[in-house]
């Protein structure tokens, strides 16, 4: 192993481990989850604001914000490596768990508001329209218009930014935060659009949860590029994909000309 | 075999593979910019700038750039802060030796022409070589195709053929070091540089690349200001990787780039290339771009790193593999002492911590600027008791490292030297040791965050264990501080908003 992959993956296993953590905790929870039931509730296209408050009694606000940063803590954890990796090169060792955890207090903050105007969004669509289907496709034409966006791109370009961060005191912790929250934002940017998909479906409400956050990933590892509406999709995943299937034929015919 | 041959010692400065490097220089020139044999073409294959291009009369507003597909196959391909900085420019010296000569054998020259280097390290050869710095060929006649106006440094702008790479500026400490490929968070980058994916403009650059590769380029290459055109002062064509490939000169400094991976193989037994497939199948094998350059009938040529590897395949090779083309005895004697010795641990696992930083972002304009690195006081007691006990027996040994971080600007020709100051304490004087220098080759585009990069500039990383042993082990300095202090070579613009966002010091070791 190269020693920069090494590195890269003192960051990736804690990251991995967590995150594999919060699907557990998805999964075990998705017999009772009241954050897509919520989203999805007859209630909505009849709503009164006696029905409102019903509802906001059935579904507790603490409890729907717990289920909201599980998911969000599910599908972006494996997303933090490069900018947590910063943090950790640039902070003196005795300030870095310090600094990572800052960071992530930024971070999370800027998803826990975020969530409020994409459940409400999603929420909006509901109370136009009472079909289901309309709900898809008005919740569909409204994340490609996003995806094919340039604001999108800039969100992705910056989702890769690794500003200088200071060693000493609290400029440290602030420029931790700070970085924390700027990521924070860069990244509610580029996904929240996409994160209205799982929240709006409610069958293969955990598939979709699953397909989105792969989608996520393999948009990240796309490189930069100038910010311009165009059709858009994670070229560098499915190039790799089609790389590794290649070799594993070319592998395979080989292995079956040496016996 | 085909032999490169260094181009001071050719026999004249207008020697038959000069010669006829110029007249192939010169047949290639005017093919049309979509045609993959021209000129122009194998220079957009490195990077392209419409801009600086259209300025400098290299494309007419008018004419067309390679269609979509050819543009996306083969043209900003250029390898830089990645391990695959070395073999993407060995395929590319390949096709581009190929392609001048098959030219040459169209006009009537010899078969078995080869791509002289330069190595402006040995003595009395760090000069320009003189055909490429007159403007007429040897008859007194104009339009040699090997003179580029656009050589500014660092001598007088006013004399375009006086450029010399001044040797205080480079150094060939990369030579010493004795892995491929290194750290990124600010330890070693090893000789070749660091495990990347396709980087056309990474931001941490590789030993050999940071020294002497990206010196020269700004070095030769320099800056002019043109008023008319732009607030900052615009780069030389050697002193930007936009349009370093349309300066004949460049291809000769990456023959020496090249042949100095060679040297460095030979060098050592410890010092070998990445057994990775990720290296060897190269970016391809990571869904991203091959590597692939035209042959000269135009069809495509794909390669690797692993091809590239093999020097034995390559079908050339040089005339002297000495790096500073000193006599190769010391460098035998070398190799036969290392060979019986274990391998030096790989940095894999090793520990890098920083040990201390400055306290902002430090603008360079002018003839430099100077700063100071406040140091944690138990991190730095640590390092100097394993800097003065040296290595136990197996364990790695301890290097310090300085950290320039996030350099930003629009000035890819500045080079930078780089001083350490370490103050005294009670009233004894400080001293000051120069660590290295760097080269800005890259920076524009590292700053500009729309064209595909996140726009946070280049990080360099000099290895300062020796002056930091020095200083440490010194009971009369000032353990708290440490000045740094960068000189340029050539005056720094305002306008150029040069500036480093965070210089450190971190260590590395167990
Ligand atoms: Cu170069």
């Amino acid at each position: 192993m190269t020693p920069a992959a090494y590195e890269r993956l003192q960051i990736r296993i804690p990251l991995t481990v967590a995150a594999a953590a919060a699907w557990a905790a998805v999964v075990a929870l998705s017999d009772q989850r009241r954050l897509v039931a919520f989203c999805n509730s007859d209630v909505w296209p009849a709503l009164s604001l006696d029905q409102l408050a019903l509802a906001m009694t059935f579904y507790s606000p603490a409890r729907l914000a717990g289920e909201w940063m599980l998911m969000v803590a599910a599908m972006m954890m494996p997303m933090l490596a490069g900018a947590l990796g910063h943090v950790r090169a640039r902070s003196l060792p005795r300030r870095r768990m310090r600094s990572m955890a800052l960071f992530m207090i930024g971070y999370c903050a800027i998803w826990a508001a975020c969530g409020v105007p994409i459940v409400l969004a999603v929420l909006a669509l509901q109370l136009v329209q009472s079909s289901s289907i309309v709900t898809i496709a008005l919740a569909g034409s409204l994340v490609l218009v996003w995806q094919f966006s340039p604001g999108k791109q800039i969100c992705l370009n910056h989702c890769h930014d690794q500003p200088p961060l200071a060693a000493y005191g609290i400029r440290a912790d602030l420029a931790a935060l700070g970085y924390g929250v700027t990521q924070g934002i860069w990244c509610c940017g580029a996904c929240w659009a996409l994160m209205l998909v799982p929240l709006a479906t409610q069958g293969g409400h955990l598939p979709a949860m699953a397909a989105t956050s792969a989608f996520l990933i393999a948009e990240r590892l796309d490189k930069p590029r100038r910010p311009a509406w165009e059709v858009r999709w994670p070229s560098t995943a499915a190039r790799l994909l089609w790389f590794r299937l290649g070799l594993w034929r070319r592998s395979e015919s080989a292995g079956v000309k040496a016996t | 075999m085909l032999v490169r041959q260094n181009v001071w010692e050719l026999g004249g400065d207008w020697a038959d593979p000069i010669l006829w490097y110029a007249r192939a220089v010169g047949a290639l020139r005017p093919k049309p910019l979509n045609d993959r044999t021209s000129w122009r073409f194998w220079a957009g294959m490195h990077g392209y700038h419409q801009g600086l291009w259209e300025f400098y009369g290299y494309k007419a507003p008018a004419e067309q750039v390679p269609a979509q597909a050819d543009f996306d196959e083969f043209w900003q391909q250029c390898q830089h802060g990645s391990w695959y900085f070395l073999p993407w420019h060995r395929g590319y010296l390949i096709g581009f030796e190929k392609l001048i000569r098959s030219t040459v054998v169209t006009l009537g020259g010899p078969p078995d022409w080869t791509l002289p280097y330069w190595n402006y390290f040995k003595p009395g050869q760090d000069g320009l070589p003189p055909a490429f710095g007159s403007p007429d060929w040897p008859d007194g006649t104009g339009n040699n195709p090997l003179f580029i106006e656009q050589r500014w440094g660092p001598g007088d702008p006013s004399q375009p053929g006086k450029v010399f790479v001044p040797l205080d500026a480079v150094n060939l400490d990369a030579m010493d070091v004795h892995e491929f490929t290194g750290v990124a968070s600010g330890g070693d980058r090893g000789f070749g540089g660091i495990d990347t994916g396709f980087e056309h403009g990474g931001t941490k650059h590789g030993d050999i690349e940071s020294q002497p590769h990206d010196q020269v380029h700004g070095l030769v290459g320099g800056e002019k200001m043109f008023p008319e055109a732009s607030t900052r002062p615009l780069p030389g064509l050697m002193s930007s990787p936009v349009t370093a490939g349309l300066d004949p000169i460049f291809w000769l400094h990456h023959a020496n780039i090249d042949r100095l991976w060679q040297s460095w193989r030979q060098g050592d037994s410890q010092n070998t290339d990445p057994e990775e497939a990720s290296w060897k199948k190269g970016p391809a094998s990571l869904g991203q771009h091959k590597f692939v350059v035209p042959l000269p009938d135009g069809s495509p040529w794909e390669y690797t790193p692993e091809q590239m590897s093999d020097f034995a395949g390559v079908g050339y090779t040089y005339s002297d593999f000495s790096p500073a083309g000193a006599p190769l005895a010391a460098v035998a004697g070398r190799t036969a002492t290392s060979s019986g010795a274990v391998a030096m641990a790989r940095s894999t696992g090793a520990t890098v911590e920083v040990l201390g930083a400055n306290a902002q972002s430090l603008p360079v304009a002018g003839k430099g600027a100077e700063t100071s690195v406040q140091l944690d006081a138990r991190t730095h007691t640590k390092v100097a008791a394993r800097l003065a006990a040296g290595p136990a027996p197996g364990a790695r040994a301890e290097q310090v490292f300085l950290n320039l971080e996030n350099v930003r600007g629009y000035s890819d020709a500045t080079v930078l030297q780089v001083y350490l100051q370490f103050a005294g304490k009670d009233g004894a004087p400080s001293f000051e040791r120069q660590v290295g220098s760097i080269g800005l080759f890259g920076i524009t585009k590292a700053t500009e965050s729309d064209t595909g990069h996140a726009g946070d500039g280049l990080s360099y990383a000099l290895n300062i264990t020796k002056p930091y042993s020095e200083f440490a082990g010194s009971g009369n300095a000032d353990p708290a501080k440490v000045g740094v202090r960068l000189q340029a070579v050539a005056p720094v613009q305002q306008s150029a908003d040069v500036s480093v966002g965070r210089i450190s010091i971190v260590r590395q070791g167990d």
